[in-house]
Parts: structure tokens; sequence; C-alpha cells
């Protein structure tokens, strides 16, 4: 009788063994695949992420205190920028730059404007800096659509439009400011602008074209109104250039066709005569895609972490098992070596007995893992991006830091909750392939090990040790 | 004819104790031999010598005039040798049949009934067999490997008189009707009255 009958009667008739290592073998090889499909799913995700994210340059003023002047206002010192100023022109010019797909302005706190004929919502206190009471500070944009309180997910547009670049004399109000003053889609509001005497007040009349949701339960709180983020609006920037009496500064996001270029565009546009010299700040902008990509390359980080651990910690358990099995089964080697079998089949028996058990256990795992492997993967995933969460994402609470920022209650920064939270994680035939490969040399290398404190011994020291 | 011969073979345990001493002897097909001596004195050592279990310290064993040595002990053990151990030494997880089978590819079913095994209890486990029955298996395993030396070492401890005579005449006609060389490693006085030629092992050394 060879040992390959020998090796299949073995499994076969010892059953709560084989059943043992079986299911050892499954739990093991069912880990290593979902980890597997895990990290090769969240790696298709993060190259996903890298096309389907522009890539982003941002222009910004530059408002170091040596471009800023400050003026004597009607209720005391007043600072504002005085370097160059991004313009329409500025606009035009770049998006004739190679490589530059597409492009926003905006800025916030631009435009301090009072309620006329309508009323903001009541903060704790008020101080009447108007005849119609408290102004609320107001963000601009080219594309309301591309402002970032909209793009992180902060803000949603629930009726009405964006503004557009074509835009004259329109607003983005709150929902809860249109439901204190029963307002709707196309109502006109008067914007009471009064800039503590700097020039001559006035009043601008504005469309609604849109109203957003986001705000409800941020203002909580607030002392001010314009620390309410619900009395906020977005308005156009003909509005903003008319209410400040000139082009307002602001800041300028280019989408770059090929985020993998993005630094040759960064470089093209470094150089454009409408930018060089100029006092701006140009910087690649990559924190979309990092706050998007990086939970993916944490997970895989993770997997490949967990995968390595599985792995080792298996191979221990593997060898610690079958070591006591086979120190069981001194009196079967003794025997054989007694009627020539040599140790060469006595240790490829073994061997077979594991690789027969694991062949059946890894062809369990494949399905095993298909079940778990998009809950498994989703559940990390979930993990990850919660502890990569930024902070001031938190939209219950009022913003918290400098004035401007508390005043500052529309735009958004790219959120990890608003990253990609689940990935498709799908088991492939061939990561079988791999597990059933490196799974049968971990195999061999346990049982060897296992193996060993008995085979080294002498065919009379093995019966000595029987007798 | 000769078949096994011991020449100066030399032995010591591992704390260096002398256990055989420039022994000599030599083993013909067609007898059964008996070896007896003290407990401790060698026996078992020196059948494990002439089964290529373990190599001298000193001394040649030749078979038909070959050293056991040249094709390797585990040739030796697989070609040469048959075992027949006090404990039977049988695979506790293969029938009688798969345990004849172990050392032959023919049908065990002749030699098992030879030893006095039915068909039935060919196929039974092993461990559901008797003590007697369980040797019977091992003497059949023995004569089912065709091998010209037939090494027991005692083969009837642990069993009752009845049952160790049947066993001491199967060992017997194996050695007379079969033509093997039997070496039989014995307490017991009445195998060592059965047996053509016996031996006592004293101070290392065999004595006629």
């Amino acid at each position: 009788m060879g040992f390959v009958k020998r090796a299949g009667l073995y499994v076969v008739r010892h059953r709560i063994k084989s059943l043992i290592l079986l299911l050892v073998l499954t739990i093991i090889a069912t880990f290593v695949l979902t980890g597997i499909a895990i990290q090769s799913s969240a790696k298709n995700a993060a190259k996903d992420v890298r096309t389907s994210v522009s890539g982003k340059i941002s222009l910004n003023i530059d408002m170091s205190p040596q471009n800023m002047k400050t003026e004597q206002g009607k209720y005391g010192p007043m600072s504002y920028y005085a370097g160059d100023k991004i313009t329409r022109d500025t606009l035009l010019a770049l998006k004739e730059v190679e490589g530059v797909l597409d492009m926003n302005m905006s800025a916030t706190n631009v435009v301090f404007a009072a309620a006329k004929n309508f009323k903001y919502l009541p903060a704790g206190f008020t101080m009447n800096t108007t005849p119609y009471g408290d102004s609320a500070n107001m963000a601009v944009a080219l594309s309301s659509e591309k402002y970032s309180g909209f793009t992180s997910g902060k803000l949603k547009l629930e009726s009405g439009r964006h503004i557009t670049d074509e835009d004259e004399h329109v607003i983005l109000i709150s929902d809860e400011l249109a439901e204190y003053n029963n307002l709707s889609v196309g109502d006109s509001l008067e914007l009471y602008i009064d800039y503590a005497g700097a020039f001559p007040e006035k009043v601008i009349e504005v469309e609604i074209i849109g109203i957003f949701s986001g705000t409800k339960g941020t203002g909580d709180g607030a002392l001010t109104t314009s620390m309410i983020p619900g009395n906020q609006g977005i308005v156009d920037f003909p509005t903003a250039n008319e209410a400040n009496m000139e082009e307002v500064p602001a800041d300028l996001e280019i989408f770059v066709e090929d985020p993998q270029s993005v630094q040759n565009v960064y470089d093209r546009i470094a150089n454009h005569p409408g930018i060089k010299g100029k006092t701006f700040k140009l910087a690649i902008d990559t924190q979309e895609y990092d706050a998007i990509a990086n939970p993916l390359e944490s997970l895989q980080s993770l997997v490949s972490t967990l995968i390595i651990v599985i792995s080792v910690v298996s191979v221990a358990i593997l060898a610690l098992l079958l070591t006591i099995w086979t120190r069981g089964r001194v009196k079967e080697t003794g025997i054989l070596l007694s009627i020539g079998v040599s140790k060469a089949k006595i240790v490829g028996q073994f061997i077979l007995e594991a690789v027969i058990i694991a062949a059946i256990a890894f062809g369990i795992a494949y399905p095993a893992s298909y079940a778990v492997a998009d809950t498994a993967g989703d559940y990390i995933m979930d993990q990850v991006v919660d502890s990569q969460t930024l902070q001031g994402e938190n939209n219950t609470s009022v913003p918290q830091g400098n004035f401007s920022s508390m005043m500052d209650g529309l735009s958004g920064k790219p959120s990890a909750e608003n990253s990609i939270k689940e990935i498709s994680v799908t088991v492939a035939p061939e990561y079988l392939v791999w597990v059933y490969g490196i799974g049968a040399l971990l195999i061999i290398c346990a049982v060897l090990i296992a193996s060993y404190t008995i085979i080294r011994l002498k065919p009379k020291e093995i019966l000595s040790k029987m007798s | 004819m000769s078949v096994l011969e011991c020449t100066g073979i030399g032995y010591a345990y591992e704390n260096k104790k002398a256990v055989l001493k420039g022994l000599s002897a030599s083993f013909e097909t067609g007898k059964m031999y008996a070896i007896l001596g003290p407990s401790g004195c060698g026996k078992t050592t020196l059948l494990s010598l002439i089964g290529g279990l373990d190599e001298p310290s000193s001394g040649e064993i030749l078979l038909d005039g070959e050293n056991i040595n040249k094709s390797g002990l585990a040739y030796h053990r697989r070609h040469n040798v048959a075992f027949i151990f006090q404990s039977y030494n049988l695979i506790d997880y293969l029938t009688p049949a798969e345990n004849v089978n172990l050392v032959s590819p023919l049908s065990p079913v002749p030699v098992l009934e030879k030893v006095g095994l039915t068909k039935e209890e060919a196929k039974r486990n092993v461990l559901k067999l008797s003590g007697g029955q369980q040797q019977r298996v091992a003497i059949a395993r023995a004569l089912a490997s065709d091998a010209a030396l037939l090494l027991a070492d005692e083969p009837t401890g642990n069993l009752d008189e009845d049952t160790a005579a049947e066993i001491t005449a199967l060992l017997k006609a194996s050695a007379h009707e079969q033509g093997k060389c039997v070496v039989v490693v014995t307490h017991s006085g009445e195998m060592a009255k059965q047996a053509d030629v016996v031996y006592r092992l004293r101070k290392g050394v065999l004595q006629k």
C-alpha cells in the first residue's frame, strides 16, 4: 500500500482530527481570501479615484500683512486687502492654459448686508448697526455648484438652481431663512449695504434662485446675526462687486484635466503673465483627493498588515496543532520504518493528509469569503473613514476659530465622511489560486516543522520510545 | 545454508556501556533460532542490528555474503527482513488486510487465512481483534513480505499459553515449510524447546 492510499485512509478514519483541521484551515483561508479581495478592491477604487477626482490648483490672494491696508472707518480702523485681484480677465486668460478643465471663483465674508424686506434668524445679541438691524455676511461664487460648501456635502440645493457665471443680482439662501420669512424661489430680497461710512449706503435687490439645506441646528447659541450660518447666503460676483464698489478679492480653484499632470499645469500657470509677479498664492490642492483616497490607502495598508499577521499566526497555529498530532504518530512512524518505508514517504504521507484537507478547506473558503467579503470590506472601511474624519466637519456646532472663520458658516472642507464609504468587494477566482499555492507551501512548512522531532530519530530510538 | 552472518559485532549504548562485545554468529534458512538471556543483556539490540534498525559500533553483518549497509538499511528492512514485535505493532487505523497490504500488493486473504483469521475478521479494525488475533496479523504481515529473515522480539510475551503455542507453531512452520530464517528473542522456555538452535546471550557474546 503506497503512502497516497495510507494518507486517504488516515484522513477518512480520523474524522474528528480531520474535521478540526478542516475548520481551522477554512477559517484561515476565508480570512486570507477576504483580505486579498478587500485589498485588491481598495486598490482598484483608489485607482478609480485618481482618474475621477480632478486635480486642483488653488489660486488665492496673498493676504500677508504687506498686502493689507488699514483705514479709519466710521466705527474704527478697518483692514482690507490692497494687493492684486483675481479678475474675470484673469479667469478668461487662465481658461486658455493647456490642461485646465474648469475654474471657479469664490470668497467668503465679502458682502455684509442687513435685511430690508425680510428678517434674519434672531441671535443672542442685537447691536442694530443699521436701520434695518444687524448685518449678515454673504459668500460669493462664480459657480455655486463648485462652491466648497456644496462640493463637501455640507450644503445641499433643495430647490431652484445654482448660480452660474452668467448671473447677476441673484442669491441662494438657506431653507431656515426661507421658512422663517415664508420665502421661495423667485422672491426678491432687498439687501441694505452700509459699510460703516466707507461708501454711501445702498440697497441691492437680488432674486432668490435657489434654496439650500445644511445649516439647521448650526446656529444654536450664536451670539450675533452674522454668526448664524442660516442667515448667510451666496451671491453672484456682480452683486458682490456692486456692494463693495470694486471687484472683490476672491480665491480661484482651477480644475485640471488629468490629476497626474497637475504639476505641469501648475508650472504653466505660475509662469503665466497674468499671474507671475502678482500678490497671489498658487498651490496644488490635493485635499479632496487625499480625503477620499487616504481611507482607501489606509485600508490597503491595514489589510496588508492583517494578511501578513494572519499568515504568520496561521503557520504557528498549524505547526503547533500538527506537532501535537504528529507526536501521537510516533508508533505509526516506527512501525512504517521497521517494515522498510522510507522517511521521505512517511513525511510525504503526513504532508498529503494535510494537503487533502486543505484542498477541501480552501474550496469551502471561496464561497464563504464571497459571502462575507463585501460586508467585511464595508465594515473595515467604515472604521477607517470614522477614524480619519477631519475635525471641524461637525455641522451641529457653531463654527469655531477666529472671528473670520466664525462668520463663515457655509464653506466646507473635503471630508472623509463624504468620501467613498463603501467599496465593492469581489473575490476573483485568481485569488483562490494564490491561496492554494501559498497555502500549500505554508502547510508543507508546518508539517515539516512538526515532523522534524520524530523523523530525525533512528528507527531503534523510535521503537524504544514505543516500548 | 547460511543466510546471515554476524562477525565481531560490538555495540555500546549512549552511556558508553558496551552491551555486545565481538559477537559472532551465523543463521541459516529453514531453521528457527531462539535467543535467550537475562533482561538488558542486549537481545533486542542484537535483533535491531540484524534487522537494520540500527548500526553496530564495530563488526559486520552480512546477508548472503554482502554487508547489509551496502544497499542501505531501509532497503534491507524493506526487502530482507520482517519483524514481529511483542506489542504486535500494527497500524491502528488499518484493517488486518490493509496491514498486510503494507508489505505486499497481493491479496492478503490467503496469508491471513493461513494464520487462522477469517475473511470477516480481516476486514475489521485491528483494535477490535484479540491479542492473539493481532499477533497472527503481525505474523501474516511478516510472511506476506516474502523476506528471508523473520525476526521476532518476544512474540508470545502478551499471550496466553494456548495462543502462545499456536504462534510458536506458526513461526516454526514458516521456518521449516517456507524456508525462512526465523530468529526469536524470547524468555519463554516452551518456545526455546521448539527452536532448532538455542543461543544464550551472555556478557555480550552468543553461546549455544
